[in-house]
C-alpha cells in the first residue's frame, strides 16, 4: 500500500511495521497503528480497513482523547491504558510516553490475547534503537491538539478546567 | 433565502419564536445524531413537527430540548407544510415546551442523585461525578476533583462521538482509563456525562456490570420518559 507523507515515519523507523505485525495475527484485531503525540501515523497495518484520510483523522481523535486522559494521571505514573467501548468494537490504546499504540478489536476478539500481544510488541519497540532515539525526545506540553481553534470556544472551557 | 446556523449560536426557542412573530411559512430542519428534526410553520403558526419517529406535539417538545446541531430555515409553500398535526397556539406550545424541559432538568437531577446514592454504597468506587453536558456538576462525592473529572467526561463524550462517526463503530458506550491501579469510567447517557473512579479490583466484571446498570438508569433521563412521568403525576 502506498503511504503518503502524512503517515510516513522517518525512513529509519520503517521497520516499525514489522514490529507491529504480530497484532495482525490475533483473531478479532481488525486494525492497528502507531501514532506520535502530534497524531501523525508512524506505522499501520499493511491491509488497513481505513482509507488514508480516515486513519489520519482517527489517529488525531485518539491522540486528543489521550491528552484528556493524560491530564488525569501524572506523567510519571504507571503505564496508561485507555479503552473506548463502542456498540460493536473495542478500541485499545496504550500510552507509550511519546507515542500511542492503537488496536481496534471486534466484540469476538480475545482481549486478553490482544493485550498480551501488545505487551510483546511494546517490549520489541523499546528494544529498537531507532525507536528509542526517536521517542526519547521530550514529549512536549499537553493539550497540543486541544487548542481553542481545534475544539471551539465552548468546549475549550473544559480544556481549561483540565489544566 | 435559507437561514443556516448552529444551535450553539442561536437557541431553538428563539428560532421558533422568530418564525412565528414574522408569520413565516417555512420549514425548520435541525441535523441531529438521531436523524433530521423538522418543524413546519404556516403563516406563523406551528402546524407540524417530526423527529425520531414521533410526530406532532411530542416531537415538537423533543425538538425544543435540542441544544446541538446545524439548523436551516427554508421558505415553503403551504401544501409543503403537509397534514396539520398541531393546533395549539405557538405561545402556548413554547410555554408548555419550556415547562417540559424544566421538568426534564429536575428529573435529571433526581436520577443523578439516585445514581449517586447507589455509587456511595459501592465500596470499590472511590470518587464519582455526574454532570450536565456543559460540565456543570450535579452530584459528586469528591468536590475537589469534580470539576476536572466533569470536564474530562464532557470532552471524552465529544471525542467518542467524533471517533464513532468517522469510523462507523456505532455509538460509544463508555471509555476507561487504567492508570496508577485505578480504573476510571467515563460515559455519556441521557443528556448527562459521568465519571466513576474505582480501585482496580482483581476481577473487573462486577464493575463493568455496575457501569452498565448506571448507564441504563441515566438513559431514563431522556426527555420523553420524563414527560410521560410528568403527565402521569398530574
Amino acid at each position: 500500500m502506498a503511504l503518503d507523507a502524512k503517515t510516513l515515519a522517518p525512513k529509519k523507523l520503517r521497520g516499525l511495521t514489522e514490529i507491529l505485525s504480530p497484532l495482525g495475527e490475533v483473531n478479532g484485531v481488525q486494525d492497528y497503528l502507531l501514532a506520535d503525540r502530534h497524531g501523525r501515523i508512524l506505522a499501520r497495518k499493511p491491509d488497513s480497513l481505513w482509507k488514508e484520510e480516515i486513519a489520519v483523522a482517527w489517529a488525531r481523535d485518539v491522540v486528543q482523547a489521550a491528552e484528556i486522559f493524560a491530564s488525569l494521571s501524572p506523567a510519571d505514573s504507571d503505564e496508561r491504558v485507555f479503552h473506548f467501548r463502542f456498540e460493536g468494537a473495542v478500541l485499545l490504546v496504550w500510552d507509550l510516553g511519546s507515542a500511542f499504540l492503537l488496536a481496534l478489536c471486534s466484540d469476538e476478539a480475545n482481549l486478553s490475547i490482544a493485550r498480551m500481544t501488545a505487551n510483546v510488541v511494546k517490549e520489541e519497540l523499546k528494544k529498537d534503537k531507532q525507536f528509542r532515539m526517536y521517542f526519547d525526545r521530550p514529549a512536549g506540553s499537553h493539550f497540543t491538539l486541544l487548542a481553542k481553534e481545534a475544539v471551539g470556544s465552548e468546549l475549550y472551557k473544559c480544556v481549561e478546567a483540565l489544566k | 433565502m435559507a437561514l443556516v446556523g448552529d444551535l450553539k449560536d442561536l437557541n431553538i426557542a428563539t428560532i421558533v419564536q422568530l418564525n412565528c412573530v414574522e408569520k413565516n411559512t417555512a420549514q425548520l430542519t435541525v441535523t441531529t445524531r438521531k436523524g433530521p428534526a423538522a418543524i413546519f410553520f404556516n403563516k406563523g403558526e406551528i402546524v407540524d413537527a417530526k423527529f425520531a419517529g414521533e410526530r406532532g406535539q411530542d416531537a415538537l417538545y423533543r425538538i425544543l430540548s435540542l441544544t446541538e446541531g446545524e439548523f436551516r430555515v427554508t421558505p415553503i409553500t403551504p401544501p409543503e407544510a403537509g397534514e396539520r398535526t398541531i393546533f395549539t397556539s405557538w405561545e402556548g406550545l413554547l410555554l408548555e415546551g419550556m415547562r417540559v424541559i424544566d421538568e426534564a432538568e429536575k428529573g435529571k437531577t433526581r436520577i443523578a442523585q439516585s445514581v449517586g446514592k447507589e455509587l456511595d454504597n459501592t465500596p470499590e468506587v472511590e470518587c464519582y461525578v455526574i454532570a450536565s453536558k456543559k460540565g456543570e456538576v450535579i452530584v459528586t462525592n469528591r468536590a475537589e476533583q469534580a470539576e476536572k473529572l466533569a470536564a474530562a467526561a464532557v470532552l471524552l463524550a465529544w471525542k467518542g462521538q467524533e471517533i464513532s462517526s468517522r469510523t462507523a463503530l456505532g455509538e460509544m458506550c463508555f471509555s476507561t482509563l487504567l492508570a496508577k491501579k485505578r480504573l476510571t469510567f467515563f460515559m455519556n447517557c441521557g443528556g448527562l456525562v459521568a465519571a466513576i473512579v474505582a480501585g482496580k479490583p482483581a476481577v473487573s466484571e462486577p464493575l463493568y456490570a455496575l457501569v452498565d446498570n448506571i448507564r441504563e438508569k441515566l438513559k431514563y433521563c431522556e426527555l420523553m420518559h420524563l414527560r410521560h412521568e410528568a403527565e402521569v403525576a398530574r
